[in-house]
């Protein structure tokens, strides 16, 4: 497993480090699905800081996992989108609809635990 | 007075590792285009706006006098040009970019065009971080370069996912304007519904299907030729 997914509290963070083969991100999104229900966990942060392209695979991924999650009951924040892959997915019509972003990992952590139970 | 202002004094070491370095062996040649930049800012612009001009672009670029290569000055001067535009005073401004751009002209690396194979996933981060990397040796600004490091990801995902395996070209034009050329080729059985996907009505079960579209709309010339042998995807991206 290539990305590292710490626990804390009740929130699962999945820090993408560099830049993911198409296999790996389908990895990641199993791993967490599992993770979630042993650790019980309400919240997921996925941390795509380290991405320099957010292409249509990758969005559709992230947005598998975070329904997964969500269909696991725990809600999950995309944080860390660089302004210029946010514009690049502005461009080819990607949307991460009815998922929460926040700008970095602390933002994303702050909503979570302001999200009501 | 450099104890109490370390600015000041990084712009001295600055000045002085461009004047000193032109006799040094080797990177004499490309610290002399930087240089030329110098001296074409400091005739139009006060010498203290045009060295900090200089060093903001040096940073924003992550350069360092130590580490100058051969291209760096284009990298610096692609930045440089709204500079001229911003702060040359109205009359002499169109002089001013005339010089600049003949300048860039002269100093313009000449980059080669780069071929990928694609014959399996990892491919596409291979042919993606070649993209990256032949954008930055053309000077491209980092919104350029997300777009054509996308494009790529797109097509070459495309031919890894429906023909199995194909070939990727990038090829860096420069006339009339600057910009990447990316061509995508596969023998592969084509796309049927061509039409339909780029019309945006079409999703592939695989979400592939996007793709290509998305392409379309990132690029700032597309181009598809598809049939029973193979699809050939052209798409330009002006730097």
């Amino acid at each position: 497993m290539s990305v590292p997914i710490l626990k804390q509290g009740e929130i699962l963070i999945a820090s993408i480090q560099s830049a993911l083969s198409d296999r790996e991100l389908v990895e990641l999104r199993d791993e967490l699905a599992d993770r979630v229900g042993r650790l019980r966990s309400r919240g997921v942060v996925i941390d795509v800081t380290a991405l320099d392209v957010l292409d249509s695979f990758a969005t559709r991924t992230i947005r598998g996992i975070a329904y997964t999650a969500k269909l696991r009951g725990a809600k999950t924040v995309v944080v860390g989108i660089q302004p210029e892959v946010a514009f690049a997915m502005v461009q080819l019509g990607l949307s991460l609809d009815g998922i929460a972003t926040a700008l970095d990992l602390e933002e994303g952590m702050l909503l979570l635990q302001r999200w009501p139970k | 007075m450099n104890a109490l202002c370390p600015m000041y004094n990084r712009e001295r070491e600055i000045k002085v590792a461009v004047e000193g370095e032109r006799t040094l062996q080797g990177g004499g040649a490309r610290v002399d285009d930087l240089h030329r930049i110098r001296e074409l800012l400091e005739r139009y612009l006060s010498p203290m706006i045009a060295r900090s001009m200089l060093q903001k672009a040096l940073r924003e670029r992550n350069l360092s006098q130590e580490r100058f290569r051969s291209g760096d000055a284009y990298k610096i001067a692609s930045l440089l040009r709204r500079g001229v535009t911003l702060f040359v005073s109205e009359g002499d401004r169109a002089t001013a970019l005339q010089e600049f751009d003949a300048l860039c002209q002269d100093i313009r690396p000449s980059v080669a065009p780069c071929y990928v194979n694609i014959t399996s996933e990892n491919d596409i981060s291979v042919v993606r971080n070649e993209a990256r990397r032949l954008c930055e040796s053309a000077g491209a600004e980092s919104y350029a370069i997300q777009k054509v490091t996308t494009i790529v990801s797109e097509l070459a995902r495309n031919i890894v996912g429906y023909a199995g395996r194909g070939k990727m070209e990038l090829v860096p034009v420069t006339d009339p304007d600057r910009r990447i050329i990316v061509r995508a080729s596969d023998e592969g059985k084509g796309i049927p519904n061509l039409e339909l996907v780029l019309s945006g009505q079409y999703r592939s079960k695989t979400g592939l299907g996007r793709g290509l579209l998305g392409t379309k709309r990132l690029a700032d010339r597309f181009d598809v030729k598809t049939g029973s042998t193979g699809t050939l995807v052209v798409a330009e991206i002006i730097l």
